[in-house]
């Protein structure tokens, strides 16, 4: 007969059913037999029970229709490439590359309206959830999280503390349709967040744009691609732009 | 002119498709757990969106006929590791004395009452205090507890999504079912 240390592991797979006949029965004869093994077992049927009836209310969950939205674009975009030809993809690719090196701005999917509007969308998100007025990281640290993780080596966030007169609050990354954009969150004099995006590996045409009364700026620098948005006055951004543009190149 | 008894051959584009529709009916299970592998909801976004990201550019590697929300849920956790890994946070492991001196420390504040018998029943009718309890269960014995008995995948798939050995999914379970319930008998004993 099994003792309790060979019985105690063998509990989980023997209350889910989970065991093959000839350990269930040993299992069952040294629980019918040991109390201390029949209410470890009693404990875990009991807990998997209550979670069992809680089921239903356990996956309640409220899925954002925005991030729906956003997953399906993924697919769509996804389901276009893979529907082309492997010779076909291969050919666009090497437009593109002929495209961004003779003409320095790069094709892509999404209109820049459509992208100003993702990133004003995550610039309020982002301002949301870093408490803006509450937190401050250092240039230093910024810095180094940029090189970490977007490769993006920099002194920016110290230049636009300085150049610009805004104080740094932090950075993220964010994900928008086509990939990964880091995130660098300041505030002005007055207190109004400002976000600089960085869109690594990607090109634009320069852009302004207004979405909900927020105030975008894009231009790109060295094959990346940045974005400035606020909702100070839109005089005020433009002559932002320009010293963000000195500041980051 | 068609022919009979002919079967038309999916296109690559209907095949990603297919596999769109059949990934994205997972959005809502991807979204609740991300919602707990997460501290803010907008982090639970990234992450889902990351999750589908990388499942659509790799939908190739899928193989058809597995179970695609358990393929979908390990790109999920491998995503969720990744990042607590960029971020510097420590990533508890369990078994270890850290873990073991939390659940003891957790065994000994159950005796501690939580709320009136009012909230309690309140609580109870909506399943409230299995979340409640559940909330309470350290981090890796909690996620194990909850892929077995709320996501109903079995211990190989957990362990592949949790990158650890199947007996120590089986121990986590354990360990989180005896501490689950030992929280809920404390919160639904009768107050003196």
């Amino acid at each position: 007969m099994l003792d309790c240390t060979r019985v105690d592991p063998l509990l989980t797979a023997y209350v889910d059913g989970a065991l093959g006949p000839d350990e269930a029965r040993a299992v069952s004869q040294h629980v019918a037999a040991c109390g201390t093994c029949a209410a470890a077992a009693r404990a875990e049927r009991d807990a998997r029970d209550a979670i069992v009836q809680a089921r239903v209310v356990l996956r309640q969950a409220t899925v954002p229709v925005a991030l729906i939205a956003q997953c399906r674009r993924q697919a769509q975009d996804a389901g276009r490439a893979s529907a082309r030809p492997r010779w076909v993809r291969g050919a666009i690719a090497a437009s593109l590359l002929v495209a961004v090196g003779g003409a320095l701005y790069g094709v892509t999917a999404v209109s820049s309206t459509a992208l100003a509007a993702e990133l004003t969308a995550d610039h309020l998100k982002c301002i949301a959830v870093n408490a803006t007025l509450g937190t401050h990281q250092s240039a230093g640290q910024v810095a180094a999280d940029l090189a970490d993780r977007v490769a993006w080596q920099t002194n920016a966030p110290a230049a636009v503390e300085r150049l610009a007169g805004l104080t740094l609050v932090g950075e993220r990354l964010c994900l928008y349709g086509e990939g990964r954009a880091a995130h660098v969150m300041f505030t002005d004099a007055q207190g109004v967040p400002v976000s600089l995006f960085m869109l690594p590996r990607t090109v634009r045409q320069p852009e302004a744009a207004t979405i909900f009364g927020y105030h975008s700026r894009m231009w790109s620098i060295a094959g990346h691609t940045f974005v400035l948005v606020t909702h100070a006055p839109d005089a005020e951004t433009e002559q932002l732009a320009a010293t963000l543009r000195a500041a980051v190149d | 002119m068609h022919t009979m008894g002919a079967v038309a051959q999916p296109t690559p584009g209907t095949k990603a498709a297919t596999f769109a529709a059949e990934a994205l009916a997972h959005v809502s299970s991807l979204h609740r757990t991300a919602m707990r592998l997460t501290a803010q909801p907008s982090d639970a976004d990234d992450l889902v969106q990351d999750t589908y990201l990388r499942a659509f550019r790799s939908a190739s590697q899928f193989t058809p006929g597995t179970n695609l929300r358990a393929w979908l849920f390990t790109i999920l956790h491998n995503a969720a590791r990744n990042r607590a890994r960029d971020r510097g946070r420590a990533i508890v492991v369990a078994d270890s004395e850290v873990v073991d001196r939390a659940a003891e420390q957790l065994v000994a504040a159950t005796a501690a009452p939580v709320a009136t018998p009012e909230d309690l029943l309140l609580a109870r009718e909506a399943g409230g205090d299995v979340r409640e309890a559940l909330q309470t269960l350290p981090e890796a014995f909690r996620e194990a507890v909850w892929l077995r008995d709320v996501e109903e995948f079995s211990y190989a798939e957990i362990a592949d999504m949790l990158q650890v050995p199947q007996g120590t999914v089986m121990s986590r379970i354990s360990r989180g079912r005896r501490l689950l319930h030992a929280r809920l008998t404390a919160m639904r004993a009768p107050h003196a």
